[in-house]
């Protein structure tokens, strides 16, 4: 069973706390960007107000002409400095704050790597992730990349609006007071309409996810071919376009709700300007207070509004990004749980790794999580040492799955599976997956050197690597390549990148298995790409790859079965038969159907109807 | 436009009209005997006029945002239009596929024409609004004397003080030149590095750490997540390198800010000459000095703009660029006879192809026709250029030498969209998407049910439909669908065929079709041959040499030339190619028949 996700909800504070430990010692610089961007903005505020009111005092004093040079410049070149210093920090600690976002995908990529592959290959878990990563950690719109920078720009405001009512309560208390009731009346609607922009970003974020899978799925160079002679341009774009409106709609939705918002807290703004610059005169007509004072006082209150209005939207985008962390740690919390909660594995156990290993199925059953019936049936079956066994069976009749429970990527639901006696449930997983060389069915390139593709490290033998080449027939082919085996494969992210033909990659596959060097080989189907001189030649190969291993091969066509010393025959989830090639055309007739369907096409003597027939 | 230029005329009113009320109020202040009363009118005005330009504002910005996210949008569906129409050659040029990356990149970064657009006008009308104003100010600033007798006084009286004033005003004018050429340096860099950077950063996220296949590879081959860590290493060596040349274009940015604040400075005490002086009160000198700081930062930002444009520009010609990329084959016009009895022939005549930038063949000196319902079995080893014929058939490619005709005509003169309808291929790598089965087979707005029954029937994959949570109304996979379901390989196989079918064109091409089923599957493809080829041509490619037994003519590529053509009997007969093929795969079933008859008999019976 795979444990759910639960939604938890991490308060601000809590969510800081966790955000504290992320960023330990990648951008530990962070904790002075609150400090260091409220004092440079308390010095821009002070001073910018205060400009004009010493102007207007050295005037007042008649003051001489250099020192009103020297004062006004020297007060314009501290101003510009902070400015600059405000903007440059404010940057630098953002994408500061950007590393812990970044180290989520290392975290995200790491996790989706351990947790149990069913859960991986679990279509609940895997849209779940994806939800988490769009919210939490997916972009520059993403939870935890705004998450403190919010934060810190919140706390600032709120510092700021404080300390501009304390100072302009120096010159009357109602002034502070009709900033405390404005801004305490802006953060009504601010609820109401944070709430209906998340509603409305959902709608932006649902239709993102299918407009980003179409330009991409319609840019891979694979679904080229198809798009164009099916002539699906137009329908494919229309459903691109209709995601597109749904955008944009939404996003006007948004825009306009804005309006009414900024209206409102505009008509708060006349409120407090009009109490507050009343105040003011009042005190001046009454010469309770200087000319310069005055012009301080009235210039810091004209910058309230802008603060109060930066206050609100701070924290709108905290709310916002607290949530959306909630959604991104939802994944990585439960993956961390998951993996703490899966067994390690007691001792390695010592076996020579250069001699063939047993492996025994006893009783097994597996279901998949969303499947309703058993793929696997209390199956038992012993693959002896040094033994080379053939697979054989119908699409979906679980061959593939005896081999993935093999290596301990499935955990039988019923049964044990043992290795040279032991079960593999007490052999630590990386020693376990270290003893199989499987060839799968898919051809996997990664971008990197053929070397890397082929040793998968970047630590590589470069003889082994091409006697693996070598063995696999891929020497020439490799050997025409710009850099050889430094040549680097795959168009991701590198232009000259190159790309094998399917024939080439499933040679790759098997130059991987080899390379690795494993006791156990398993190849499952790894012909299908093949051309029939290269079928064959796989086949008469194959005694030597498998020579002093144990080896499964699967395969849809049967002639493999010829190199094989014994066949188990896999039907409806259960081992219908086990022997030679020749034992089971006499008594299964199943295998024998299977057999005369596909040889019947290769009999010299028959047409291919008179063939069908007598199948 | 217009909202923009209103939005830029607004934003700089209200500046203006605040630093008025603020002079005003100073100039009313410092008057002998001011009461309150002769105070109310003027600052019930003023906040009037600020709230309602304020408001105003924020009308016309949604407008301009709304123009902005629109056009935002429309470049953003330009640019997957023209991705998705662009003949095939043309798709998998690189030089295409770069500028297609480019294009994306300047559209996400750049905010696209919108942005663009709001900041030269922008800067241009506030400039403009802002010398008129402030021109005005200005003249009336001269205008007044001081009637005092000083050194000053004369000073302040002279043109010299004006002369100093411009000659201020133009240091940031000219300071920004430089500056923005410079921080346009580094923000070019920036973009540049970030490209690749996101490159990297989506092959490992949206592939390597998102497809749960890949992950197995990995798990196995890569116990101790060498991968991961390489990843994380990178990322955070990325990321601060980032980070530095964002700070630094910032950095070279903001340093303007230094220059204006200390010509701010400056202009103070250039109007406070004029106030010291006595021409002016000190009311006065605070609204001369905003007007001018008005100036200053409409000058500013225009210099900005033009500093930055140079990086903008460079982003906008990669999204034009790439708009009007030249896609030259698609340029037949001659309509394809629509004819009911299928009558088309295709002849292949002396056709040679070299991928461009390779210097191998693929093909040499090809020569083939086609008759009508005849079914054509296409063999030959791995790279032998079998593909690559199909891909000049359906012109998906263009022959590098000699022609391919249909009725006669060279096929490159007839509209591409109307050759191609007369086609339907199934590649080995055939593609489904995201969307509903029946939207996958009709691949059109437009769905026949009783065509869609047929061709899922037909492929043999009806029944399995049925019994999906939506039947052909459900969605395969769950990238876009929630609600969707994953199929097995053999499952979009059939689908990939009945999506062949419907098509109902007369040339049927399936490339591989059996790859991926096993050998019942398989045989219930080739048992509905019959029913899936009608009168059609069939073009059929397969390892499988047993799939030749189907086909009237087989004909043998081998390193990009026929080498042989001819029935499977002639064929064997001649044992060239096609006999050493067939027998490599045939001696595994053939020669057992023999050995199969003599073990019979003392066979053992096991099951374990």
């Amino acid at each position: 069973m795979i444990r759910k996700m639960a939604d938890k909800h991490y308060t601000i504070w809590q969510n800081l706390q966790w955000f504290k430990i992320q960023r330990r010692g990648l951008a530990d610089e962070v904790k002075w960007w609150l400090p260091g961007i409220l004092l440079i903005q308390l010095g821009v505020t002070l001073i910018s107000a205060a400009i004009p009111a010493v102007l207007v005092r050295l005037l007042g004093q008649q003051t001489g002409l250099p020192t009103l040079t020297l004062v006004m410049i020297g007060i314009g070149l501290g101003l510009g400095c902070l400015q600059f210093g405000q903007t440059v920090l404010d940057t630098y600690m953002h994408n500061a704050t950007s590393v812990v976002r970044m180290e989520m995908f290392t975290k995200d990529g790491a996790d989706y790597l351990h947790i149990p592959y069913v859960a991986a290959a679990n279509a609940e878990v895997r849209a779940k992730r994806s939800e988490s990563m769009n919210y939490g950690y997916g972009g520059d719109n993403s939870g935890i990349e705004i998450f403190y920078n919010a934060l810190v720009h919140t706390a600032l405001n709120s510092i700021l609006i404080v300390v501009d009512a304390l100072i302009l309560g120096w010159a009357s208390w109602w002034i502070t007071l009709i900033i405390g009731i404005t801004t305490v009346l802006a953060f009504f609607p601010q609820q109401s309409f944070q709430q209906y922009r998340r509603l409305q970003q959902k709608v932006i974020e649902d239709s993102w996810s299918p407009r980003t899978y179409i330009s991409r799925s319609g840019f891979r160079e694979e679904n080229g071919k198809d798009i164009r002679l099916y002539h699906m341009a137009n329908w494919y774009q229309g459903k691109y376009e209709h995601f597109v409106e749904a955008t944009d709609s939404a996003q006007m939705k948004i825009e306009r709700r804005q309006f009414w918002i900024s209206t409102g807290s505009a008509l708060l703004t006349l409120i407090r300007n009009a109490v507050g610059y009343g105040a003011l005169i009042v005190l001046m007509v009454n010469h309770q207070l200087s000319i310069s004072r005055f012009t301080f006082y009235f210039t810091l209150l004209s910058t309230v509004g802008a603060t109060v209005e930066a206050l609100l939207k701070q924290y709108g985008l905290l709310k916002g990004a607290n949530t959306d962390t909630n959604t991104g740690r939802r994944f990585l919390d439960w993956a961390d749980a998951v993996i703490h909660d899966m067994p390690k594995g007691k001792a390695v156990p010592s076996f020579d790794r250069h001699k063939p290993f047993t492996v025994s199925f006893d009783h097994v059953t597996f279901t998949y999580p969303d499947g309703q019936v058993p793929v696997l049936k209390d199956i038992s079956l012993t693959l002896k040492a040094g033994e080379r066994v053939a697979l054989v069976g119908l699409n979906g009749a679980g061959k593939t799955t005896i081999t993935m429970l093999m290596m301990g990527l499935l955990t039988p639901d019923k049964g044990t599976i043992t290795i040279n006696g032991v079960d593999i449930q007490s052999i630590p997983p990386a020693t376990l997956r270290s003893y199989f060389s499987p060839v799968f069915q898919e051809g996997t390139v990664f971008a990197g050197s053929v070397a890397y593709n082929v040793a998968m490290t970047r630590d590589y033998d470069a003889q082994r690597v091409q006697a693996a080449l070598s063995e696999v027939g891929l020497t020439a082919d490799i050997a025409k390549l710009a850099h050889g085996i430094d040549t680097k494969l795959t168009n991701y992210i590198q232009d000259d990148g190159v790309t094998l033909s399917g024939g080439q990659t499933q040679k790759l596959m098997i130059a991987r298995a080899l390379y690795r060097n494993a006791p156990i080989l398993i190849l499952d189907e790894p012909t299908a790409a093949l051309d029939a001189l290269a079928e064959s030649d796989l086949y008469q190969n194959y005694q030597k790859m498998a020579a002093g291993k144990t080896s499964l091969f699967i395969s849809h066509r049967l002639a493999s079965t010829r190199f094989s010393d014994r066949i188990l025959f896999l039907q409806h989830g259960q081992i219908a038969a086990s022997g030679t090639h020749a034992q089971l055309l006499a008594h299964c007739p199943a295998y024998a159907v299977l057999y005369h369907t596909q040889s019947q096409y290769y009999s010299e003597k028959q047409t291919p109807e008179e063939a069908v027939q007598d199948a | 436009m217009a909202v923009q230029a209103a939005l830029a005329i607004v934003t700089l009113l209200q500046g203006y009209v605040a630093v008025t009320f603020l002079g005003l109020l100073v100039s009313q202040l410092t008057r002998p005997n001011v009461t309150v009363n002769q105070l109310w009118p003027i600052t019930a005005g003023f906040l009037g006029i600020i709230f309602g330009l304020a408001v105003l504002g924020y009308w016309l910005n949604m407008h301009a945002q709304a123009n902005g996210w629109s056009a935002w949008f429309g470049m953003q569906a330009m640019t997957n239009k023209k991705m998705l129409t662009v003949t095939y050659p043309t798709f998998i040029d690189p030089k295409f596929r770069d500028n297609y990356a480019a294009a994306n990149t300047s559209i996400n970064y750049s905010g696209g024409f919108a942005t663009f657009i709001t900041e030269i006008v922008n800067s241009v009308c506030g400039l403009l609004v802002a010398v008129l104003l402030s021109g005005a100010s200005l003249v009336a600033l001269f205008g007044a004397r001081s009637t005092q007798t000083t050194t000053l006084a004369q000073f302040a009286n002279s043109p010299w003080l004006l002369i100093l004033m411009l000659f201020i005003i133009a240091i940031p004018v000219v300071a920004a030149f430089p500056l923005a050429k410079l921080s346009g340096r580094f923000t070019q860099k920036f973009y540049q590095y970030n490209i690749q950077f996101n490159r990297i950063g989506e092959y490992y996220i949206q592939k390597v750490f998102e497809d749960y296949s890949i992950g197995k590879v990995i798990r196995i081959f890569d116990p101790h997540d060498h991968l991961v860590h390489h990843f994380g290493e990178m990322n955070r060596t990325q990321i601060k390198q980032d980070n530095k040349l964002l700070t630094q274009a910032t950095a070279v940015r903001s340093l303007n800010n230094i220059v204006l604040s200390v010509i701010v400075g400056a202009l103070y005490v250039v109007v406070g000459i004029k106030g010291l002086a006595g021409a002016i009160s000190i009311g006065a000198v605070i609204a001369y000095v905003g007007y001018l700081q008005q100036v200053i930062s409409a000058l500013t930002t225009m210099m900005d703009t033009v500093g930055t444009s140079a990086a903008t520009l460079k982003g906008l010609d990669q999204f034009i660029d790439f708009i009007e990329y030249p896609d030259a084959p698609a340029t037949g016009k001659l309509p394809v006879e629509k004819r009911l009895d299928n009558e088309y022939a295709i002849k292949v005549d002396d056709v040679s192809f070299r991928y461009p930038g390779a210097k191998a063949w693929s093909l040499r000196h090809v020569t083939l026709d086609f008759k009508v319902g005849q079914r054509l079995a296409l063999v030959g080893p791995n790279g032998s250029g079998k593909t690559t014929l199909i891909k000049l058939l359906t012109r998906l490619a263009e022959p590098t030498e000699g022609h391919i005709l249909l009725n006669g005509i060279d096929i490159q003169k007839y509209d591409i969209h109307e050759y191609q309808q007369i086609f339907a291929v199934v590649f080995q790598d055939y593609r489904l998407f995201a969307f509903s089965v029946a939207d996958n087979v009709a691949v059109n707005t437009h769905k026949d049910p009783a065509r869609m029954k047929r061709a899922l029937t037909l492929a043999g994959v009806w029944d399995k439909v049925q019994t999906l949570p939506k039947q052909a109304d459900t969605s395969l996979t769950k990238n876009i669908d929630p609600d969707g379901v994953d199929i097995s390989g053999g499952e979009a196989q059939k689908i990939a065929i009945a999506r062949a079918w419907y098509k109902d064109a007369p040339f049927i091409i399936l490339d591989e079709p059996t790859a991926a089923l096993d050998p019942v599957s398989e045989y219930e493809i080739y048992q509905r041959f019959d029913d899936l080829m009608e009168n059609k041509t069939a073009i059929y490619v397969s390892h499988r040499m047993s799939s030749t037994r189907f086909s009237q003519r087989i004909v043998v590529l081998d390193h990009g030339e026929i080498v042989e053509d001819g029935t499977h009997e002639s064929l064997m007969q001649a044992k060239g190619l096609y006999y050493r093929l067939f027998e490599a795969q045939a001696q595994y079933y053939t020669s057992d028949k023999i050995k199969e008859e003599r073990k019979n008999a003392d066979a053992t019976y096991a099951i374990s």
